[in-house]
């Protein structure tokens, strides 16, 4: 790999240990791609560290106290508890107080607690062609697939990035491994964000790490890309995909593919989309006992929508509804009274956590003594959040649309 | 005598291993398909309820949540990480990215169908630096 001045004296260790130890695993990383070079990042979206997983927090905790700070603007991902409101939603105190300990790290460190899977709906929005590093599946598409901003499949190496500002040019941050591979079809029409969940689990499943490039589909709003991209990542390993006229550097159907023939056409109709649902629905009984809305977390306006829904109404007494959302939006539905609507109704928006991977998980439980699963059946309006929870946190599941899954929750009852 | 055979792969991450082959035909995620234990927890899948632990890892490619270099690491942590890792059709940061943390070897894109060549269970010894895939007749 060829380094810049600049980058051999932060290797070399010139600019201290951390960014010696930093840059040295980035290049490690580099070379196992036969990368070329490094570039600067001007973002990063990193794991926050878990407590439900041994020493993250505390090496973060040790690079705190040597003083490692940050070069560039960087948001975090989820963690396993609410923190604002842990005890509404039972999280263990432990994990709470670890969790507290970790924020003001992150503080020390200049990274800024967001907890979310979707930092570019909170002013983390780096521009069309612009390098960066982030982790989160939902978040990388995204960025990929819709900003224009170009990413790998980051994980843990984010921290490194942003202590170094740097990322080797790899993957994803190289244009010809961004180009379309797949062409697919959407023949139905697609009126929720769910639609379009089962639009791309289905089509992840068959392209796997390939670039999907989609017609058939117009107008998609934030909400819908949020929900597309999150699924292509879970069932595939899907990290770009195009939308002709919607990705900032594919103008036409024809330059998504650049030089390259798609191999077929995949289509896509009413019939797959109900099939792939289906296919996701594992539970035998309809009665619900946990309603899980928000992922990737909701966006404001669809915790308003939720409010709307649930407005004079009453969650069923055996059923829990939690809708998720990130801490900006959350502030946002407070403000316009669509928290209070929702508490009123017995759902609790929570913040800053996900069911996959929280205090809810199996391990989780079995680590503190409990016997799994929490909730017997979850109903989800998120192919994602299915997929996952089913095998993480044991429990049945049934993906619906959210006006359905709002029915649900104040029934107790799916209607099938 | 020696009926090892060997195939050429391309070397990504260095160093040596040996362990039993667990041969898998469908991408797999360290993130939400394997536990803690290192223990397969997707349901219905074909090596569900098995261990990745010191396994030679043989399967197309990672999949699914960036989470899953952090479980990789933590498999490490907790001693049951698996013994090398091949992948035949795609390489993916993130998981080469758990591997470098979890200090496993890798090696891809082997130059022969190794689906046709390897069965879980099998002897097989990983060289990182080399590429070098074998499996070790007994």
């Amino acid at each position: 790999m060829k380094l810049s001045d600049q980058e051999k004296r932060l290797l070399n260790g010139e600019e201290g240990d951390i960014k010696a130890l930093a840059m040295s695993y980035l290049v490690k990383l580099g070379n196992a791609f036969d990368g070329e070079e490094m570039v600067d990042i001007l973002y990063a979206h990193m794991s926050s560290g878990s407590a439900l997983r041994d020493g993250e927090i505390d090496y973060l905790d040790e690079l705190a106290a040597k003083g490692a700070q940050v070069l560039v603007p960087t948001s975090s991902e989820v963690i396993p508890v609410d923190l604002m409101n842990p005890e509404v939603i039972s999280a263990p105190s432990e994990l709470v107080a670890e969790h507290r300990r970790l924020l003001s790290i992150q503080q020390k460190m200049g990274i800024v607690s967001t907890y979310t899977c979707v930092p570019f709906t909170q002013g983390f929005v780096p521009p069309a062609g612009s390098y960066i590093a982030s982790m989160e599946t939902a978040a990388i598409i995204y960025f990929n697939s819709i900003l224009g901003a170009k990413t790998n499949r980051c994980g843990y190496f984010v921290l490194y990035a942003a202590l170094t500002g740097k990322y080797p040019k790899i993957g994803y941050l190289l244009d010809e491994n961004r180009k379309g591979s797949h062409l697919v079809s959407v023949e139905a029409e697609l009126r929720t964000p769910t639609d379009y969940g089962a639009v791309g689990f289905y089509v992840g499943s068959i392209v796997g790490s390939g670039v999907p490039v989609f017609k058939g589909i117009t107008q998609p709003r934030q909400e819908d890309l949020m929900q597309l991209g999150a699924a292509l990542a879970t069932s595939g390993t899907v990290a770009i995909y195009h939308l002709p006229g919607i990705t900032p550097e594919t103008p036409t159907l024809e330059s998504a593919f650049k030089d390259r023939r798609p191999p077929e056409t995949i289509r896509v109709t009413p019939k797959e989309i109900e099939k792939t649902l289906a296919q996701l629905h594992t539970a035998k009984s309809p009665f619900v006992d946990f309603v899980f809305l928000g992922c990737p977390q909701y966006t404001v306006d669809q915790v308003r929508r939720v409010a709307a829904l649930l407005d004079g109404k009453k969650v069923h007494r055996d059923t829990t509804l939690w809708i998720g959302t990130n801490r900006m939006a959350f502030a946002m539905a407070e403000r316009m009274g669509y928290h209070e609507i929702i508490r009123k109704a017995g759902g609790v928006l929570v913040c800053d956590m996900c069911p996959m991977l929280s205090f809810l998980r199996l391990d989780a439980l079995t680590k503190r003594g409990k016997k799994g699963p929490y909730f017997q059946t979850m109903l989800t309006d998120s192919p994602k959040q299915a997929k996952y929870a089913h095998s993480t946190m044991g429990c049945e599941i049934i993906v619906d649309r959210v006006d359905r899954c709002v029915e649900a929750a104040v029934s107790g009852k799916w209607e099938g | 005598m020696n009926h090892a055979v060997h195939i050429q792969c391309k070397g990504i991450l260095p160093g040596k291993a040996k362990g039993r082959a667990l041969v898998m035909r469908d991408p797999i995620s360290f993130q939400g398909e394997i536990d803690e234990e290192g223990t397969i927890v997707v349901w219905g899948h074909p090596h569900a309820g098995e261990s990745v632990a010191g396994k030679v890892l043989i399967y197309p490619e990672a999949k699914g949540s960036s989470g899953g270099c952090m479980m990789l690491r933590l498999l490490a942590k907790r001693g049951k990480k698996p013994a090398a890792i091949v992948n035949t059709r795609n390489l993916d940061p993130n998981l080469v990215e758990g591997a470098i943390l979890a200090d496993v070897p890798m090696v891809c894109f082997p130059k022969e169908n190794v689906y046709d060549i390897f069965s879980s269970g099998d002897l097989v010894e990983v060289n990182g630096d080399t590429g070098v895939l074998t499996k070790i007749e007994e």
